[in-house]
């Protein structure tokens, strides 16, 4: 008896399918990936955390972001022109302690298929450096210390979106398909909403 | 004398013929708008205030155009922070024209913060730029020395040098040093 409870509670907190927003807006952080060997998604930072270690980088992925910009003014559809995806590492270096560095891909975005639920968005990449140097005292050449170059790069694909609400009122979740994995999304609270709440 | 004098006439460069395709890493010297012309460094530092020296380049290969900024800032009285962030993206060079066409916009932002213990997150840099998207016509130009131009899609006229090094941060710094003495 209580395993029928806890199943059929289980499945009613399961997300169901549910229609694409019609504005999408909004920042929306990657919370889960979910590779073909796997059976079931994991959490997203856990996964590339692991990554970087079986590499052996000094430094690792801990967030993943997508902006799809400012909800729009007026009611109806609407998918945004611009996407913005940032990558936030962090590091620990001597001379620089530890930091996060983040890198904006800001590219042109094109939506297609039903309910325009595909992202389709062009190759760019980008690196990022960082250098420190300390005045020197006396006539000795600055002392620096060089951040690992960051490399961001989007390769030109396909991402083809899908929604999920537990209940009516849950929050919405979205699931991102690239090629064979897919991503887990969910929004992130606006500066506005984190104050609300406070 | 002068069949050889008409055959180089005939033969020689044509002065409307368009120029080869630049390749390599171009350092920007100078960027003449419809209003003015402003030496490279300032009109990186005119988006940088408070910062001490900055600098643009072009990469130029077969089928990418890419752009970059560094930028020294000091963050106190002894450090300065480089910022250095490089955008690349598909391109394709259109020998007629003589100009690289970029298909797609894409812009680059970075920002570093500390999180170091028991203080609280603080900004360290942040830098920024755009791969517009459009034409990019070149012009050689022999002065002395080889010197290139090219138009971005806003208009401006960005004149080039090779890049023979990459930004000097440590150079930049001195002279700054030298210039408060």
């Amino acid at each position: 008896m209580n395993l029928l409870v806890l199943a059929s509670v289980t499945a009613a907190l399961a997300g169901k399918p549910a229609e694409m927003p019609e504005a999408l807006s909004g920042k929306w952080r990657v919370t889960t990936v979910k590779l073909p060997v796997s059976d079931g998604h994991e959490d997203f930072a856990t996964w590339m955390h692991r990554e970087a270690m079986a590499s052996g980088d000094e430094c690792y992925t801990i967030e993943r972001v997508y902006d799809f910009g400012k909800a729009p003014g007026a009611e109806g559809p609407h998918r945004p022109g611009l996407v913005s995806i940032t990558e936030t590492i962090t590091c620990t270096k001597g001379g620089l302690g530890t930091y996060h560095a983040s890198a904006t891909l800001e590219l042109e975005a094109t939506w297609s298929g039903p309910k325009k639920s595909t992202l389709a968005l062009p190759g760019a990449e980008m690196e990022l450096n960082l250098t420190r140097l300390r005045l020197p005292r006396g006539v000795r050449a600055p002392a620096q210390w060089s951040a690992p170059e960051m490399v961001w790069a989007v390769k030109a694909s396909e991402l083809k979106l899908r929604a999920e609400q537990a209940w009516r009122r849950a929050p919405m979740q979205l699931f991102g398909q690239v090629g064979n994995r897919e991503f887990g999304f969910e929004p992130v609270p606006s500066e506005e909403k984190k104050r609300r709440k406070r | 004398m002068l069949i050889t004098t008409l055959f180089l006439l005939a033969c020689g460069p044509d002065p409307n013929a368009p120029p080869p395709r630049p390749d390599g890493e171009f350092r920007v010297v100078a960027v003449h708008t419809s209003e003015a012309t402003i030496p490279g460094p300032d009109a990186i530092l005119g988006g940088y205030p408070g910062c001490i020296w900055g600098q643009q380049s072009f990469t130029f290969t077969k089928d990418r155009v890419a752009t970059e900024i560094s930028v020294l800032c000091p963050s106190d009285k002894e450090n300065a922070l480089a910022c250095q962030v490089n955008v690349r993206g598909e391109a394709f060079w259109d020998a007629e024209g003589g100009r690289f066409v970029v298909p797609n916009r894409a812009k680059g932002t970075g920002a570093f913060v500390s999180h170091n213990e028991e203080e609280p997150p603080k900004d360290l840099a942040g830098c920024e730029v755009v791969l517009a998207k459009g034409e990019y016509p070149v012009a050689r130009i022999y002065n002395g020395q080889w010197k290139w131009e090219v138009r971005t899609p806003d208009g401006s006229v960005h004149r080039l040098v090779a890049a023979e090094a990459r930004p000097d941060f440590v150079g930049a710094m001195l002279a700054q040093q030298e210039e408060k003495k």
